[in-house]
């Protein structure tokens, strides 16, 4: 007689939990699980939302984590966050990008990012791409974010290591049509450098020594994001 | 005050509430994110995705004129910290699957799980083909003959990863019971297995 083992029944679980029709939803919302967890659920909701686990794998992961976090260690968050936390509080309704880049000669290193990067026909997520030792691209780099249901594209030129051009478009997500009006300010240590209003889909700031810079975009008067973009320059390591 | 007047005065703008809710939940909410992509992503990554869903789940939170921090309601005395506790689970695994195609679904972390584990996929193929070619298709049919509750069991169990105590939170029972009946759900798998002409072996 053949034998099966704990690794293969559970591999025959998955192949016919994997048959199974899934659920559409709605999904009961995050109270409801929070409920479900803590015991607090009438008997009727509480078969309910077991009868939907059975249905649901998102909904049956979710739990699953969550219930896994029960006396999860807590770790400190890092001080910028705290800062970009705050900066969300005088500031609700945006989001913020994160760009910081080093000029190396002719080529940019991109030092860190929240945004994607832009390789040819794809975005790839910064952090992918460090993980895989990719973050020096030549002369220029091109960034994306996905904000409001527009697609932020961030153009950052070399110019002979000494200064970078920045070139912004915004493209509408659903579309691939560019968002045509649109104002973009970009700030120095809290001061206006320059500000323009586009009606082409294109902002360009020219021209710019490395430092720290914020760039704030708004659409019909409403913030839709900032970048915060730090630019320096590459020194080489000195060997003794 | 409760929590629901607490998140009113953030809603309605007071600064010196959204500090004490920044300062009071952040380091929760970090803790949660790094928690799960600890179970999902190797060590290098896991400070720069948990940045990036921390600053996103924060906007997510207050955008749209706090949309989402709205829709918490305190029913059935549900907590304010437990409630951001489920909010960050969603948002962080609706993160991960919208990136699982850019990131190594396989590489198992020191737990042994990976983000394919943490994301379960029913979309993924499973083998039913042994190391000997083996179809063992015809033994699902035991699965279908169980009944609900064992077999939202075995979801949870053998799918979710859940261990025996977290199942009694699930269940509400003892562990005793969760014990039992793990054991009545095999001794069924057994039987029926047997039927088949397979040796199920636990």
């Amino acid at each position: 007689m053949r034998q099966i083992n704990e690794s293969l029944l559970k591999r025959l679980y998955k192949a016919w939990r994997a048959d199974k029709p899934q659920s559409e939803g709605p999904h009961p919302d995050e109270e409801d699980w929070v409920d479900f967890i803590e015991g607090r659920l009438p008997a009727g909701d509480y078969e309910r939302l077991k009868i939907h686990l059975l249905e649901c794998s998102r909904c049956a992961t979710n739990l699953a984590t969550s219930l896994k976090l029960y006396n999860c260690p807590k770790v400190a968050n890092p001080a910028e966050l705290m800062l970009q936390t705050v900066y969300l509080k005088g500031d609700r309704s945006s989001r913020l990008i994160e760009l910081l880049l080093k000029l190396r000669g002719k080529a940019i290193e991109i030092v860190r990012s929240n945004a994607e990067v832009v390789l040819g026909q794809n975005s790839v997520p910064f952090v992918v791409l460090r993980s895989q030792g990719i973050k020096i691209f030549k002369e220029e780099v091109v960034v994306t974010k996905v904000v409001s249901g527009n697609i932020i594209e961030i153009k950052v030129s070399n110019e002979n290591g000494n200064y970078f051009n920045i070139c912004l478009k915004l493209k509408k997500k659903k579309t691939p049509s560019i968002t045509k009006e649109f104002r973009a300010n970009l700030l120095k240590e809290g001061r206006e450098l320059e500000s323009y209003y586009s009606d082409s889909g294109i902002v360009s700031f020219l021209h710019l020594f490395p430092g720290s810079y914020v760039i704030e975009l708004y659409q019909a008067n409403r913030k839709i994001s900032s970048i915060a973009l730090e630019v320096g320059k590459w020194t080489p390591a000195i060997r003794h | 005050m409760g929590d629901l007047d607490f998140l009113r005065r953030c809603i309605q703008g007071e600064n010196a509430s959204w500090d004490i809710f920044v300062k009071r939940y952040s380091r929760l909410i970090y803790s949660y994110i790094c928690g799960i992509l600890k179970r999902s992503l190797a060590p290098e990554l896991i400070q720069d995705y948990a940045q990036d869903i921390f600053q996103g789940l924060f906007a997510y939170l207050v955008e749209d004129n706090f949309k989402k921090l709205r829709t918490f309601k305190a029913k059935n005395g549900c907590s304010l910290a437990s409630w951001l506790r489920q909010v960050t689970v969603n948002y962080t695994i609706d993160f991960l699957r919208r990136e699982r195609q850019m990131i190594s679904l396989e590489e198992e972390n020191d737990d042994g799980l990976n983000l394919k584990d943490t994301i379960a996929d029913s979309s993924l193929p499973v083998s039913l083909l042994t190391e000997q070619h083996e179809d063992l298709s015809i033994l699902k049919e035991c699965f279908e003959r169980l009944g609900f509750e064992e077999k939202l069991f075995l979801e949870l169990h053998f799918n979710q990863n859940l261990k025996l105590k977290e199942l009694m939170r699930v269940f509400k029972t003892s562990r005793a019971a969760i014990d039992m009946r793990k054991k009545r759900i095999i001794l069924q798998l057994k039987e029926c297995f047997k039927i088949k002409g397979y040796l199920l072996d636990l």
